[in-house]
């Protein structure tokens, strides 16, 4: 597909890499010269230096014959002409980055009036993403499928866990929850597991299960933690302003340290039940002096990675139960590796994760849709959820009748608002939504996981 | 330096060069050459095949390739090219001295067509074929081809590699796929020479056999100059003349251009401004020299008529601004304001992104624009101006890179003259010399070189130098010279 990416910062880079590696035919617009040719080195796209929202520029990236459009420069306003310009000469879908707070209330007329296709906010995506694991502190992480009729969750074996030298087929007669575990990372290695598959201390699985049946299973495990209370954010962006305002929805105690006091006034305006502190969040003494002890989360958002993870550091260190951090540079993640239940968020990868199943969607020609994708474990693990079209080839058909690809695994069957967790014996069905875990293949179709 | 992934795609060159030479043993098999011929072919072909499939059997750990690697690569396997091209003029006793078959391999694969040979009437077909051949292949770029041929690469490293052996300031890609950019070159360039053997072969011309329309086609479009008739074009027809001058002059224009009126954005074909330079250029040029040779030799033996000096201006025009280097008529006689503007036309060349060599027009436009922008400096120092080509600014890094390119392309130009001046030949024969194979034109300006001389007069030592010139000027310097950078070989930093 020839898509064009306008704006090259962090999100758009993240979006570069993944939908030229999928092959598709990306001309990068950016008006900086020193990001397009750094760009062009990088990956196998064709650059433009210049104004993405002015007509020539789109004219000569080719809009007219563009199939998608991504506009995501750092300004809200230049994002939304440019999809308007190039919807006007042609290119067939078209997504811009809206992340402004007042904006976002007026979001649905912005897209109707203005036809954009989709609009995204990465600020908002990641504070849901952190809301859902606030709200479900035993997870490393959570993402859901079927409107969040199955879970899927990423879980530490901490050293004393009863799993450890178990295998998945002595777990499931022990516990007899119906849980799959269906990717396990170990070091650096990921493992789409089989059955005779043994756990070890420090293993991160991903599960999925119906919500009820994973604290069932922790439960079993002596996992469940007591529910949080109090939560401290460090730093006050635009990701803060989204997420404080659900947590205080969900009734959460929310206090905000944030360095400029002019944003502080901003924050306290619009998050009235919040308490707003105006003070350096890498500073020992306001931390402690906030109560960074007392606190059930520490979420750390300043602008820097650096910083994120030094304060997440000194959080493990204070025994803070649940410690989130935004680390946006991937060569940083493994620095948080030794802090064994902190959630590392990455606005740019849940962003590209989101365009990159939009894509794959329209790209697929048998018309089969992906309704969710999701990449895990540093993006080497993608979860995608498809509908199985009447035509199918694996319908009805038990499922330990069919040969899968390498590293490939059913993980879930939703039919009818009911969700089944797999085993041998089940069957898909017609209008089924399926749940499929990969290391590694390239998923647009569900029939793709067949041989 | 990424070692590995360098001698991985050099293994792959030479295995390309190793299947291109099964074309020539075709050419053996119809005319029904002698055993030596095949074996003249065969021994480099194992050889390439052998040593290709050596330097692949290691894979790289990383594929990243850095603009160091895409320098070394192309100037390493351009090395390779001339070295292994040559074997078999060597082994078929054809051109048996070594420095004399280097010399002859490097002026085809660099498209410069200067020669050592003084008679073609005892070289064998296949030979012909070969060393014209060459010419094609040189003209676009092995590089280039092997882009197109091998599996495209994930990430942009495979940019560098193009852009070290395009010509040009400015290199870029027409598409936003690397393997389908060098695709679309390549069918360009096919397409275009076909057509010219073609018309060639079933034009009127009786002496351009099928074999004849395949060499002439292949130097043009390569913008080469190898021929197999003494005298070049000279006993050709007027209308091969008139069809030959035109391709060379299309075969000189940016291909990028072809590929914009292919998809019809003709706007963007206007607005070029190297292309406008280019063809004001062509044409003042042709019509001083036809006047000034019209007027020169009228009322003398040597009279041309004017359609003769308007079709040998506009021949010899096209053939040297293209750095083709066919000749219709032997223009060291002629008179010096037409010499020096051939000289200063060599010396340009002609655009960026085309088989043909030279400084070329689009550095040439930079350069004038930033001496006059230097000169309005001077009057009104606080004066903010910036360089526009093609209606868009260019930064101070590609304006200075021009400038410090223009700047080593004198100082290799003259270095080489005085080594080759060693021989004891006058100032015009080396200057020439040195300057037609730099810029990869062909013949040089004075009897000894001119267009019924050859370069086999030259001692062995000028022989390398003029090779080394010919191969530093196709790549655009860079390449070559970084070769002999130490810090380039290093492991780290």
């Amino acid at each position: 597909m020839r898509i064009i990416v306008i704006g090259d910062g962090k999100v758009g880079n993240a979006i570069i890499e993944n939908v030229s590696k999928e092959g598709h035919q990306v001309v990068v617009v950016d008006n900086n010269p020193n990001v397009v040719e750094d760009i062009v080195n990088k990956f196998d796209v064709m650059g433009i230096c210049g104004n993405g929202a002015s007509y020539d520029i789109l004219k000569e990236a080719g809009a007219a014959h563009a199939h998608v459009v991504i506009a995501v420069t750092a300004s809200d306003e230049t994002n939304m002409l440019a999809c308007i310009i190039a919807k006007k000469l042609g290119a067939k879908s078209t997504i811009a980055r809206i992340r402004n707070y007042e904006y976002n209330k007026q979001i649905k007329m912005i897209k109707e009036d203005f036809d954009i296709t989709m609009t995204i906010n990465p600020e908002k995506e990641t504070a849901n993403e952190i809301l859902k694991v606030v709200n479900f502190p035993e997870a490393i992480r959570v993402d859901n499928f079927a409107e969040g009729q199955v879970d899927l969750i990423e879980l530490y074996i901490p050293e004393n866990s009863p799993l450890i030298g178990k295998t998945l087929i002595d777990i499931h007669q022990k516990y007899q929850v119906s849980v799959l575990v269906c990717a396990v990372q170990r070091g650096e290695e990921v493992y789409i597991p089989n059955g005779t598959f043994t756990f070890k201390a420090k293993d991160k699985i991903h599960i999925t299960a119906k919500r009820a049946n994973i604290k069932q299973f922790l439960n079993k495990l002596g996992l469940i933690e007591t529910k949080m209370k109090s939560v401290l954010i460090i730093g006050g962006g635009k990701i803060t302003s989204y997420l404080g305002n659900e947590l205080l929805k969900n009734k959460y105690e929310v206090k905000i340290i944030e360095k400029n006091y002019e944003r502080c006034v901003e924050l306290s305006e619009l998050l009235p039940n919040a308490t707003i502190i105006n003070g350096d969040g890498t500073s020992h003494d306001v931390l402690s002096e906030e109560g960074l002890n007392d606190s059930d989360v520490v979420i750390s958002l300043t602008g820097n990675d650096e910083e994120n993870i030094i304060i997440s550091m000194y959080a493990f260190k204070q025994n803070v139960k649940k410690i989130i951090a935004k680390v946006n540079k991937e060569s940083f993640v493994g620095l948080m590796e030794s802090i064994d239940m902190a959630t590392i968020v990455s606005p740019k990868d849940i962003i590209a994760s989101k365009i990159v199943s939009y894509i794959r969607a329209k790209n697929n020609s048998r018309g089969s849709n992906i309704l969710t994708l999701y990449k895990l474990v540093n993006n080497k693990v993608e979860a995608l959820e498809f509908i199985a079209k009447p035509k199918s080839k694996l319908l009805n058909k038990q499922l330990k009748d069919i040969k899968l690809k390498d590293k490939v695994l059913i993980a879930g069957i939703i039919r009818n608002g009911e969700s089944i967790i797999p085993n041998g014996a089940d069957m898909i069905q017609a209008d089924d939504r399926v749940i499929v875990v990969t290391a590694g293949q390239y998923l647009d179709d569900l029939d793709d996981i067949l041989v | 330096m990424n070692y590995r992934i360098v001698t991985n795609i050099l293994g792959k060159i030479m295995t390309l060069i190793a299947a291109l030479m099964i074309l020539p043993v075709i050419v053996c098999i119809i005319y029904k050459e002698d055993l030596i011929n095949y074996i003249a072919f065969l021994v480099p072909m194992v050889a390439l095949f052998i040593i290709g499939r050596i330097l692949n059997i290691k894979k790289a750990e990383s594929n990243r390739i850095l603009a160091r690697e895409g320098f070394v690569i192309v100037g390493l396997s351009w090395i390779i090219l001339a070295l292994f091209g040559c074997i078999p003029y060597i082994i078929s006793k054809n051109i048996p001295n070594f420095f004399d078959a280097l010399f002859e391999m490097a002026s085809g694969f660099t498209t410069t067509g200067s020669s050592i040979l003084t008679s073609f009437d005892n070289l064998d077909h296949s030979i012909m074929f070969w060393r014209s051949f060459a010419h094609w292949i040189g003209g676009m770029g092995v590089l280039v081809f092997i882009l197109a041929i091998i599996p495209e690469s994930k990430d942009g490293s495979a940019m560098h590699i193009l852009r070290a052996e395009s010509p040009g300031p400015q290199v870029g890609k027409l598409v936003s796929k690397m393997r389908a950019t060098s695709r679309i070159l390549y069918l360009i360039y096919l397409v275009l020479t076909i057509t010219l053997i073609l018309i060639l072969w079933l034009g009127p011309d009786k002496k351009m056999d099928l074999f004849r329309s395949m060499i002439y086609s292949f130097g043009t479009a390569g913008t080469g100059g190898f021929g197999i008739d003494s005298g070049s074009l000279e006993t050709f027809a007027s209308s091969t003349q008139y069809i030959i001058a035109t391709f060379m002059l299309i075969f000189a224009i940016n291909f990028s251009i072809f590929y914009l009126i292919l998809i019809g954005n003709f706007k963007e074909v206007f607005k070029n401004e190297e292309l406008r330079s280019y063809l004001i250029i062509v044409f003042v040029s042709v019509l001083i020299i036809t006047l000034n040779v019209y007027t020169t030799f009228k009322d003398t033996v040597f009279q041309y008529t004017f359609e003769e000096s308007f079709r040998h201006a506009y021949f010899q025009v096209a053939s040297i601004i293209s750095t083709t280097g066919y000749t219709t008529v032997n223009y060291i006689t002629w008179p010096s304001t037409s010499i020096m503007i051939l000289i200063l036309l060599t010396l340009i060349g002609a655009c960026a992104g085309s088989t043909a060599g030279g400084l070329k027009v689009a550095r040439l436009n930079i350069l004038s624009k930033s001496m006059v922008q230097k000169i309005r400096n001077m009057i009104s120092p606080r004066r903010v101006e910036t360089i526009k080509i093609d209606g868009k600014s260019l930064n101070n890094e590609a304006v200075r890179s021009v400038e410090s390119y223009f700047t080593l392309y004198i100082i290799i130009l003259l270095v080489c003259t005085l080594l080759i001046s060693i021989d004891g030949f006058d100032f015009t024969t080396n200057f020439t010399a040195s300057l037609t194979c730099l810029n990869n034109v062909g013949p040089g300006y004075s009897s000894i070189i001119g267009p019924y001389g050859s370069f086999s007069e030259f001692s062995w030592f000028s022989k390398l130098v003029l090779t080394f010139e010919m191969i530093t000027g196709r790549l655009e310097i860079f390449p070559i010279l970084i070769l002999f950078s130490r810090r380039t070989w290093k492991k780290r930093i």
